[in-house]
C-alpha cells in the first residue's frame, strides 16, 4: 500500500512523500482542572491533531522527517491536562474573548511533551483568534467574512490549532 | 591588534550603516535550572562606539560574557550570536516563570561596560502552531486567512533574553 503510494507520488510529483499516518483512535478528552476558569470557557471545542516525527537519513543522505507511530504525548496548560498517543486527536475547549480581561483573556499556551522511547521532544501549543463561524455552510463565504473582518478577530472566540507537529530527537 | 579594530571601522564608514556579519555562535552553559526550560532562542550580542567624527558605529571584538543563577556565557567576541534557554510563561509557576535578569559585562580598549537585561515574552520569536505561524513581534499569522491582533498574546508565550547592543 505504502510503496504503491510512494510510486504514484513518484510519478506525479518526482519526489516521495510518504503519506502521513492513518488515526485510528477515537479523540482524546481535556480534563479542565478543578481551579480554573470555568466560565472563560466558550460554547462547544475543537479538535487538534498531534503527530510526532524524528528526523532521519534517507537513502540520499538527505535529512527527512519520519512520522512516529505510538508516541506518547501529555498536554499541560494552567487549565488543563491531556494524554494522547500519536497520531491522535485531541479535544481542546475555546475560551470566550473578553475586552475586560488582560490581552482578551487570551487561554495559556498548551505544553505538548512526547516520548518515544529515548527520544522526547516538545512544542507549545499558543491560542489564537477563532474564526467566525456563519453557520452557513458555505466555505467562500465564510472565508470572505473571515478575511474581510478585522471585527472577527475581536470578537471570536480564541481556539487552539488544529494541527501540532512534535519533533522528537 | 589594533588592525582588527580599524579595519571593521573603516568599512563602516564606507558603507554607511550595515551590521557586522555573525559568524560565530556560542551557547551558554546552564548552572542551575529553574524547571520551566523550554527550548532556547538565540541572543544577539553587537558591540558600538563611537567614532573621531562622532558618529555611532558598530565595532567587532568587544568581549562579553553574562551571567545569573541559571546561566553563564563567558569571553564571547562581538559580534556574537549566544544561545541561551528560554522559560515557559504560566501561572503554574512562580513569578509566572520568568528567569532572573542577566548581568553582562563587556570590554573593549581597556574600556568596561556593565549592563542588565530582564527576560521578555512575545518579542522577537516566532510560535509554531502547526500549518500557521505567529510572529510575535509583529502580531500577524502567517496564514492566507490572518489576521492581526489587537490584543497581545505575549502572556502565554515564553521568557527569553533580548538582543544586547553594548556602548562603548
Amino acid at each position: 500500500m505504502k510503496k504503491a503510494f510512494c510510486l504514484l507520488a513518484l510519478t506525479s510529483l518526482t519526489a516521495c512523500v510518504e503519506p502521513a499516518l492513518e488515526i485510528e483512535s477515537e479523540p482524546a478528552s481535556f480534563a479542565f482542572l478543578a481551579g480554573a476558569p470555568k466560565e472563560r470557557l466558550g460554547d462547544g471545542t475543537t479538535k487538534t491533531t498531534i503527530r510526532a516525527y524524528k528526523s532521519v537519513q534517507d537513502s540520499g543522505g538527505k535529512t527527512v522527517r519520519k512520522e512516529i507511530e505510538g508516541a506518547k504525548c501529555t498536554l499541560t496548560s494552567d487549565h488543563l491536562r491531556a494524554e494522547i498517543v500519536t497520531p491522535q486527536q485531541v479535544v481542546l475547549p475555546k475560551y470566550d474573548q473578553d475586552p475586560d480581561l488582560e490581552a482578551r483573556g487570551v487561554p495559556p499556551s498548551i505544553l505538548i511533551s512526547c516520548k518515544a522511547g529515548d527520544l522526547k521532544g516538545s512544542t507549545l501549543l499558543a491560542a489564537k483568534p477563532g474564526q467566525i463561524i456563519s453557520g452557513s455552510g458555505n466555505l467562500v463565504a465564510d472565508l470572505i467574512l473571515i478575511t474581510g473582518s478585522a471585527i472577527a478577530a475581536t470578537t471570536a472566540d480564541w481556539r487552539y490549532a488544529e494541527t501540532v507537529a512534535v519533533g522528537v530527537e | 591588534m589594533m588592525w582588527k579594530h580599524l579595519i571593521p571601522v573603516l568599512a563602516l564608514s564606507a558603507c554607511g550603516a550595515t551590521s557586522i556579519p555573525v559568524d560565530e555562535t556560542f551557547t551558554a552553559s546552564r548552572r542551575a535550572a529553574l524547571g520551566n526550560e523550554f527550548k532556547s532562542h538565540s541572543t544577539l550580542v553587537r558591540s558600538f562606539a563611537t567614532g573621531e567624527d562622532g558618529k555611532r558605529v558598530e565595532v567587532e571584538g568587544a568581549v562579553c560574557s553574562a551571567s545569573n543563577a541559571l546561566i553563564r556565557v563567558k569571553n564571547v567576541t562581538t559580534p556574537a550570536l549566544v544561545k541561551t534557554p528560554m522559560y515557559l510563561q504560566a501561572e503554574r509557576f512562580p513569578k509566572k516563570g520568568k528567569p532572573p535578569a542577566l548581568n553582562w559585562r563587556c570590554s573593549y580598549q581597556g574600556k568596561v561596560v556593565t549592563l542588565t537585561t530582564e527576560a521578555a515574552s512575545g518579542r522577537g520569536h516566532a510560535v509554531t502552531q502547526g500549518v500557521s505561524t505567529y510572529n510575535a513581534s509583529t502580531g500577524t499569522y502567517s496564514q492566507p486567512t490572518s489576521v492581526v491582533l489587537t490584543g497581545r498574546l505575549s502572556s502565554t508565550l515564553p521568557w527569553g533574553y533580548p538582543n544586547v547592543e553594548v556602548e562603548f
